[in-house]
């Protein structure tokens, strides 16, 4: 099992997402430098956080345009799954893979939270099954620009057809609908703003409860079934 | 009961064309073009039999060329007979927008520095108001008339005019013409586009053999120089020969273009940036601010073949790149001709 973690030039959480492949997945991390076009056959793609380009522009929008984006969006057409992070989901909106645009937090502050409560939405994605509905978890979030815009008719269809994956339990950034984390109408692109990279293990000193590593269980569950039926 | 006619109604009738309804579209006309020449506001008119087949010919044939370099017109197809065109219908601006590369006519007139025949540096845009006179007029005059339509104004109609020249001198170099000045009018579709209108004609151009100087356009009969019919026909020979439209643009010499785009977020958009200004404006006392919204503003200097060129580039940069159509819109405010830096 390969799993593909691409680096932009400002990508600042991109080892922590090799650690999570590594330790909590058992997979192969194959480092992807933003100028590479050849995937090294990876069976899924992580976009990691970061300022990519200094988020000059605006986030994501330089990113989007480097040669390593080309081949991101030809896999993301054979359905395998790529999980965007904080900045690899501003990069995943910019790109036009995930509907919606990410603008500055409302109240115009950087946010930096290590525990910031989820509400489940929809646990039938390779990024949520470990999951359950409605289940709140826990994860950081760290970003300026996170605050999540569409229009309400196209947050009410994003709700209808089972993209909204992860919603604040509170409204910390102003994003529509306080929606987190949203998938592409075929469900295998996830991008969502908080970091589960970043709540992989239970630490008592720091109050981390370790439900980061869910998502990347599921994502690991999800390949070996994909592996399966395959074989 | 309205007496049930065989010709259609007659919409308008000016001193050159006669405009009637079409009778199965609705949205379009017929524009016939009359066999009469007509200057000094008719103070001097004469008949010209094939003269309004000839206007209509050459007339297609620019709306035609200007069609593949991508400008839209009021141009649907021909009529009927030889002298007519098929127009669609449009709410029509009455203003004649006159581009001049060279100066003559009215120029000199009003401008005694001007030599009759002198090449100007740059292109000069006029505007004139469509009344018996035709007197110049100022933009704000403009709009205290009304006649400018939403969305329309003289920036944008001068914007417009110079792509138009960019284009038209070109082509009628590749004929070995020297297009001098021209006149265009412009009219509003219904669903709110600026289209170029009227005719393209040497009615409506001063045009020059690049070679002999020969007149190639209203003035010979405006200055009794030649026999109206005998030069309009060489002239239609000439455009009925010229080369394929790509042709025509090779060897075109490439000049630097500098644009103003402004990027700007949605209405919709709740902006936290703009909010943040706009509250502490309130909180330094500047009450009376009702709205501010922050955009960014990009300055561009493109190397194109022409105005048109670069116009379309920076608005596939801003549409693809500069902007992020989800949440924001953008406008080309202006671009301009510069000096090609010397790297």
């Amino acid at each position: 099992m390969k799993v593909g973690i691409v680096v932009f030039p400002g990508s600042n959480c991109d080892q922590d997402c090799q650690d999570a492949v590594t330790t909590v997945m058992g997979a192969q991390a194959v480092m992807l430098w933003h100028a590479d076009t050849d995937l090294r056959g990876v069976d899924a793609l992580i976009l990691p956080g970061g300022f990519s380009y200094g988020d000059y522009l605006r986030s994501g929008a330089i990113a989007r345009l480097s040669p390593v984006m080309r081949s991101v969006v030809e896999f993301s057409k054979t359905g395998r799954p790529i999980l965007g992070i904080c900045n690899g989901f501003q990069i995943l909106t910019e790109a036009g893979l995930l509907p919606g645009a990410l603008i500055r937090n409302q109240h115009r502050r950087f946010i930096c939270q290590r525990q910031t409560a989820l509400i489940v939405e929809n646990n039938q994605t390779p990024f949520t099954r470990l999951l359950s509905e409605h289940q709140l978890v826990e994860m950081p979030v760290a970003h300026g620009d996170g605050n999540y815009v569409v229009s309400s008719e196209q947050a009410r269809q994003l709700f209808e057809q089972g993209q909204v994956v992860f919603r604040y339990a509170q409204a910390v950034n102003g994003s529509t609908e306080q929606i987190a984390g949203v998938t592409n109408p075929q469900g295998n692109i996830l991008g969502m703003m908080p970091h589960p990279e970043r709540n992989l293990w239970q630490t008592a000193a720091l109050a981390y409860n370790g439900q980061g590593a869910l998502i990347f269980e599921s994502l690991k569950q999800f390949l070996l079934n994909a592996s399966v039926q395959c074989a | 009961m309205s007496q049930i006619t065989e010709t259609p109604p007659l919409l308008a009738e000016g001193k050159t064309k006669v405009l009637t309804q079409h009778p199965a579209e609705p949205t379009q006309v017929y524009v016939r073009f009359k066999d009469r020449a007509t200057a000094f506001n008719a103070a001097k008119t004469a008949d010209v039999p094939g003269k309004g087949a000839m206007n209509a010919a050459m007339t297609a044939h620019l709306f035609a060329y200007l069609a593949q370099q991508g400008i839209a017109s009021c141009y649907v197809g021909p009529g009927r007979t030889p002298d007519e065109l098929v127009y669609q219908k449009l709410t029509m601006i009455p203003l004649e927008v006159v581009v001049r590369n060279v100066a003559y006519g009215s120029l000199c007139q009003r401008y005694s520095q001007f030599q009759s025949g002198q090449p100007l540096s740059r292109p000069v845009v006029e505007f004139f108001l469509k009344t018996d006179s035709d007197p110049l007029i100022a933009e704000d005059v403009a709009h205290a008339l009304g006649i400018l339509p939403s969305g329309v104004d003289f920036a944008k109609l001068r914007r417009q005019a110079l792509v138009l020249n960019d284009l038209l001198v070109p082509f009628f170099q590749s004929l070995g013409i020297v297009c001098a000045d021209f006149k265009l009018e412009f009219g509003v579709s219904p669903s709110g586009a600026l289209l170029l209108a009227d005719e393209l004609s040497p009615d409506n151009f001063r045009l020059r053999d690049a070679n002999t100087g020969d007149i190639l356009d209203k003035d010979v009969f405006r200055l009794d120089q030649g026999d109206l019919a005998q030069t309009y026909q060489r002239l239609l020979d000439r455009l009925k020969a010229s080369p394929s439209s790509s042709a025509t643009r090779e060897g075109t010499l490439k000049q630097c273009y500098e644009a103003q785009l402004v990027v700007r977020y949605r209405q919709s958009v709740l902006h936290p940036e703009s909010r943040a200004i706009l509250e502490s404006l309130h909180s330094l006392g500047y009450a009376n601010v009702q709205s501010l919204q922050a955009g960014k503003h990009f300055q561009l200097t493109i190397e194109s073949e022409d105005r048109l060129q670069a116009t379309r580039q920076v608005e596939a940069l801003a549409e693809a790149i500069l902007s992020n159509p989800v949440i924001e819109d953008f406008e080309c405010v202006c671009i301009e001709p510069v000096e090609k830096e010397r790297l």
